[in-house]
């Protein structure tokens, strides 16, 4: 799990182009909306662009993804459980 | 009528912008190069003025984003229409530029992009000019942003053999233009005029009856915002010699357009 999470966490960092951040400086159970990381709808976006992209997950139920992005923990456990590739 | 001034400008030539003088990292992080660059002349050109929030915001760009585009298209291209980021599809539309400027500026005014090939700029310089001397707005944010990547610089070589694919200049500029002068060495934008497929003997007299001092020739096959660059060299010309002379005229060549842009050293009164 701790491998995914740091992968995750690279992704997430190139995806949104967060500039200056290094996976050491997300903490994986720290929100990633509002507070935290402070990332917006469109990051959500990027997201579910992200998690098709890269394990085959389809996000449809938008009450879902609020439960699964909020925070790269939770993303993570989300993939190990559900990922196609 | 009003009279229409330039109090202030900022102009990049194919160099990176130093945006975060201005915006926040989490605000320039989404920004593609061309969008760090009109901010950063926008902004710079705000400063300048002393305005925080210009009543207008109008953009002239010929291509857009053309670098997003790019990618938006090969993703399209390259994933079978899926999985394309939305951020590319936000940021590779003409009007992103206008638009995110005023968001910066939480600027609720006139927010407008013209694409007109190589009189862009002046086309979004002669709707300002117009509707501050109608009285319309009192001052506008009239910017020229364009971006050259591999693809296009191949494609102007194909048309200009001549010029090497490195040769081509990108341009990005932004001024404030108001109705009250700034400074002691105001310079009012006196005409603006497009023609299109004009006849030569047309286009002379149009030159001549200017009667201006200098004329600052600029061709579009070399830069992608010339009638933009043209007035910035205009400006800076007409500012350092004004004792010798008191107006400019810039001529823009681009396809079958030619643009005629007229500055003159006004009074700092404005009288």
């Amino acid at each position: 799990m701790e491998e995914l999470i740091n992968q995750l966490k690279e992704q997430i960092i190139e995806a949104l182009n967060l500039e200056d951040m290094t996976p050491a400086d997300i903490d994986a159970d720290a929100p990633l909306f509002g507070e935290g990381l402070g990332l917006d709808s469109i990051d959500a976006l990027e997201l579910i662009v992200l998690m098709e992209r890269e394990y085959g997950i389809k996000l449809g139920n938008p009450a879902e993804g609020k439960k699964i992005f909020s925070s790269v923990a939770s993303i993570a456990d989300y993939v190990s459980k559900n990922r196609k590739k | 009528m009003n009279k229409c001034y330039i109090i202030s400008g900022s102009c990049l030539h194919d160099e990176e912008a130093d945006v975060r003088k201005y915006v926040t990292p989490g605000e320039a992080r989404r920004m593609c190069r061309i969008l760090k660059r009109a901010v950063y002349t926008s902004f710079e050109a705000l400063r300048h003025s002393g305005i925080e929030c210009p009543d207008a915001i109008i953009t002239g760009t010929a291509m857009g984003c053309m670098e997003n585009s790019e990618k938006f298209l090969t993703d399209i291209c390259r994933n079978g229409e899926q999985l394309l980021k939305p951020t590319l599809f936000m940021q590779s539309t003409h009007n992103t530029i206008a638009s995110m400027t005023g968001i910066l500026l939480k600027c609720h005014g006139y927010n407008m992009t013209y694409s007109q090939g190589g009189v862009s700029f002046t086309s979004a310089l002669l709707d300002a000019w117009l509707q501050i001397r109608a009285g319309e707005i009192n001052n506008a944010l009239v910017g020229c942003h364009d971006e050259l990547t591999d693809a296009i610089r191949k494609i102007r070589h194909a048309a200009h053999p001549e010029i090497a694919p490195s040769d081509f200049r990108e341009a990005s500029a932004a001024f404030m233009l108001a109705s009250e002068p700034l400074g002691d060495k105001p310079i009012e934008v006196e005409k603006v005029i497009i023609l299109h497929s004009p006849d030569p003997k047309k286009l002379e007299s149009a030159i001549t009856s200017m009667n201006s001092n200098v004329i600052f020739n600029s061709d579009d096959s070399y830069c992608t915002d010339a009638d933009a660059e043209g007035i910035c060299s205009a400006l800076e010309t007409l500012s350092a010699q004004a004792n010798y002379m008191e107006s400019a005229l810039v001529v823009t060549r681009a396809g079958n357009s030619v643009s005629l842009i007229k500055l003159t050293l006004a009074s700092p009164c404005g009288c």
